[in-house]
């Protein structure tokens, strides 16, 4: 991230105006990096799982 | 005591060594390693109970909170209901007392039947399904040994397990091969309706390539149903997919096969053997053995081994073209196996130029934006104040996030049709949805919900808010709370019964279609050129760190009334630096039961963006100062929410020159970036009332500085955060050359003494 450009990206996605049906799609995906953010306490431990179960 | 390696929390346990299919691209049987030969075909009793036993230690010793077992072959039905049963229960009997125990199976799901059924059912086993696609696609590999097809009988598992069990289906795991149409391949996993798909790529190495047509057939091939997936709007989870995606976003990876999470995960073998990932096998003869087993090794001998711990360096253990590669963060240099060549696994994947493509597609594809603040915007509210514009641009962020929180998939699940009623009402009036989400409270009920803590319910009286806001009429059965029903920014239905109640909205009016309870709207207080919502009735305000107080009488909000117009007058003359920030965001008062000992109390709360809480005041200049001290709180905690100022892992705790108490780095920031609203207001009010301002602000200058050089300091802050800090000093750095009468200094100096000697006394 470039401190010193005039504008600075947040973590925050810009999804004000889109619309909530894409939005839902975007949970658990896009913005569970956001989500994870503001609830710290219920992200988990990232950790390699097993590709040969699902 | 915690281990210096990384602990253990995935088992897949082998109960059985054969299978009932001869699918050719089976790592077991199929590739180098032969091992499975020489082990027992089925995992004994007493190797199941060291097994357990093993893990519990690990769980115990480790403090995990959880731990998954996956049952895995061979085929693991072949090991029959009786035995499964037998092998489950040994499982929970010894670690669930230890750790929470996850446990998956994953079949071919030929032999399925009720009865396995009702023992997964019994043990709460997800179960995952090997299928890879249509008939044509799956008999192309997955057959018995005698040529014939498995299709019939794996849909059969299938669909029985559809209809019995639905909440043990976990999804279906699809080996690519890219003579299979895709589209066809996915239109027929899709027609199955599991939760989730996977597609696996082959497995292959450098020295044994998979077959291809094309340098990026796989990526060519995944791109067609990534395609068709987005534009079906994602009907299903697909891992691969999700993972780049999530990836992409700066989460983690779901899966082992991409990504650059550390692998936690060990094999256990039917004779006891412990071994690293045991897709391991198609590099070399042996290749996953560690040369522990569970009758003589503990889980934290294996964490300790180098086969586990190689696995763990993230982007520093990849080869040195995965570390300088663009998608590496996605990537990960693939599947472990995938990089093997001539003895070393420091290579990219043998996959590389495949998941090149496809990361890069996913991406172009997801291009979302972030929200942008400029860097005057931050200098602005970092000096302690900020405009409308820069309060709008925080308003915007909140916005965001509640858009996100209000569409998690569990709310959804859990009120399908209050998140359509809301889908559709945001079609038509998105200002109207956004603007009742952005009530304070309803944040905190959100985030209350997804942590176990808040009903679902109150996503109904959200979309009955946005309809009687909008004119829309709606009948809908509202959530009741404490007699209640509340609807955000527009008012409560009180004097009602039961936990839920059908309501009618028409033309902005709400009533109980059993005509019962009383409606009371929102009720406001007014000051030249802005009002706030007085808010005494939404059942989720009460998350501050006072009590919130009770529903106020007519007189109460009176006083209030009376109390605001003044401290908002006094804000307007001698504050005006604060008030058109204060005009943009503060929408809300929130009422505090007033404290016994009779002080001033009041609060913001980091999810509460928008509402400050008070109890009543003593006078309307108190009211300016808390009202000023606290909305800098609510303007730092939307900051934060969108951007790193310090390193959030650093557990050191700071001195505050306020508290008696050491205070992490965050609330040492708040407590700093409010005390220099709280020395401003005292600073300015010396002109009217010199006593107490003046030791006020002797006293809050003094404290403020100490606390700015105490963050300049921890070697903590990001390098936003410096620039933050900085600009924070650059405010109180002319006060501090203010003249104060000498007497006052030396109170003020020796207090300050006086604090930090009690501090270090005390630590
Ligand atoms: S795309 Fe290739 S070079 Fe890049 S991380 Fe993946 S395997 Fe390594």
């Amino acid at each position: 991230m470039n401190h010193y450009g005039t504008e600075i990206p947040s973590a925050i996605m810009d999804i004000c105006d889109e619309p909530l049906s894409s939005v839902a799609k975007y949970n658990g995906r896009e913005l569970a990096s956001m989500l994870g953010r503001i609830m710290p306490e219920t992200s988990r431990v990232g950790v390699a799982a097993f590709q040969a179960s699902i | 005591m915690k281990g210096h390696h990384l602990a253990l929390r995935q088992f897949v346990v082998k109960v059985h060594t054969r299978c009932d299919l001869a699918c050719d691209h089976c790592y077991v049987y199929e590739h180098a390693d032969q091992s499975w030969q020489a082990k027992p075909k089925v995992v004994p009793p007493e190797t199941v109970t060291r097994i357990a036993e093993r893990i519990s230690d690990h769980a115990r010793s480790r403090g995990l909170s959880d731990v998954s077992v996956i049952l895995h072959g061979g085929e693991p039905l072949l090991a029959g209901p009786e035995r499964l049963d037998e092998i489950l229960t040994i499982l929970n009997l010894h670690i669930s007392p230890a750790a929470e125990l996850r446990l998956k199976v994953h079949t071919n799901a030929v032999l399925l039947s009720k009865r396995y059924l009702d023992v997964f059912d019994k043990h709460a086993v997800q179960i995952g399904v090997s299928l890879d696609g249509d008939r044509e696609a799956n008999d192309r590999h997955r057959r018995y040994a005698n040529g014939r097809s498995s299709y019939d009988q794996v849909v059969r598992g299938i669909e029985l397990l559809q209809r019995h069990s639905p909440h043990l289906f976990s999804g279906i795991l699809c080996t690519i091969d890219t003579a299979n149409d895709p589209i066809r391949v996915y239109e027929s996993l899709l027609r199955l309706q599991p939760p989730k798909i996977d597609f696996l790529l082959p497995h292959a190495t450098w020295n044994d390539p998979p077959p291809r047509r094309s340098e990026t057939d796989y990526a060519d091939w995944l791109g067609a149903i990534y395609d068709r997936w987005e534009k079906d709007a994602r009907p299903v989870r697909i891992r691969l997919f999700d993972s780049i995606i999530r990836t992409t976003y700066g989460q983690s990876s779901l899966s082992e096969a991409i990504g650059v999470e550390p692998s936690s995960l060990v094999v256990i073998d039917t004779d006891g053997s412990y071994e690293q990932v045991d897709s391991l096998k198609v590099a070399y003869d042996g290749a996953p053995a560690t040369g522990l087993d569970v009758f003589r090794d503990s889980l934290d001998e294996v964490a300790r081994h180098p086969g586990i711990t190689a696995r763990q360096n993230g982007v520093d253990g990849l080869s040195a073209t995965c570390q300088a590669c663009p998608v590496v963060s996605s990537c990960g240099g693939g599947l472990y196996p995938h990089r093997f060549r001539d003895n070393s696994f420091d290579n990219p994947s043998v996959y590389c130029a495949d998941l090149f493509q496809l990361i890069s597609h996913v991406r172009e594809a997801t291009p979302m934006q972030a929200h942008q603040v400029s860097r005057q915007t931050i200098e602005n509210l970092a000096a302690g104040y900020g405009g409308e514009a820069e309060i709008r641009s925080l308003i915007g962020s909140q916005v965001s996030i509640r858009r996100a929180l209000i569409t998690d998939e569990r709310l959804g699940s859990a009120e399908p049709d209050a998140a359509r009623t809301l889908v559709d009402l945001d079609e038509a009036f998105r200002g109207v949805v956004n603007s009742v989400i952005a009530h304070p409270y309803v944040r905190v009920w959100a985030v209350g919900f997804l942590q176990g803590r808040a009903p679902a319910g109150h996503l109904r009286n959200i979309a009955a808010a946005v309809a009687a806001r909008s004119g829309t009429h709606l009948k809908i059965r509202a959530d009741v709370r404490s007699g209640a029903v509340h609807l955000p920014t527009v008012g409560t239905l009180v004097d009602v019964d039961g936990d839920d109640l059908w309501i009618e909205v028409d033309e902005g009016r709400v009533r109980a279609i059993d005509g019962s309870g009383e409606w009371r709207p929102v009720r406001t207080l007014h000051a030249a050129g802005h009002s706030v919502v007085v808010e005494d009735a939404d059942p989720y305000r009460d998350c501050h760190q006072w009590p919130a107080a009770g529903r106020l009488s007519d007189a109460e909000v009176a006083q209030w009334q009376e109390s605001f117009a003044a401290a908002w007058e006094l804000i307007a003359s001698d504050y005006s630096e604060y008030l058109p920030g204060l005009r943009a965001g503060l929408t809300t008062l929130m009422p505090l039961r007033p404290d016994p000992t009779g002080r001033d109390v009041s609060s913001a709360a980091r999810h509460a963006f928008g509402a400050v809480a008070a109890a009543p005041p003593a006078d309307p200049a108190t009211l300016a100062l808390l009202l000023i001290h606290e909305f800098q709180h609510v303007k730092l905690g939307a900051i934060l929410d969108m951007y790193d100022l310090y390193d959030e892992t650093v557990e050191k705790t700071f001195y505050a020159p306020w508290r008696p108490d050491p205070r992490p780095l965050e609330g040492l920031l708040q407590g700093t970036y409010a005390h220099i609203a709280v020395a401003d207001f005292w600073r300015r009010r010396r002109r009217v009332a010199p006593d107490p301002a003046t030791h006020e602000f002797a006293r809050w200058r003094a404290q403020t500085a100490e606390a700015i050089e105490t963050l300049a300091g921890s070697g903590a802050l990001t390098e936003l955060g410096d620039a933050f800090v900085a600009r924070m000093r650059d405010t109180l750095a002319p006060w501090l050359l203010d003249r104060l009468p000498h007497e006052v200094e030396e109170q003020a100096r020796a207090a300050s003494a006086a604090h930090l000697e009690a501090f270090q006394s005390q630590s």
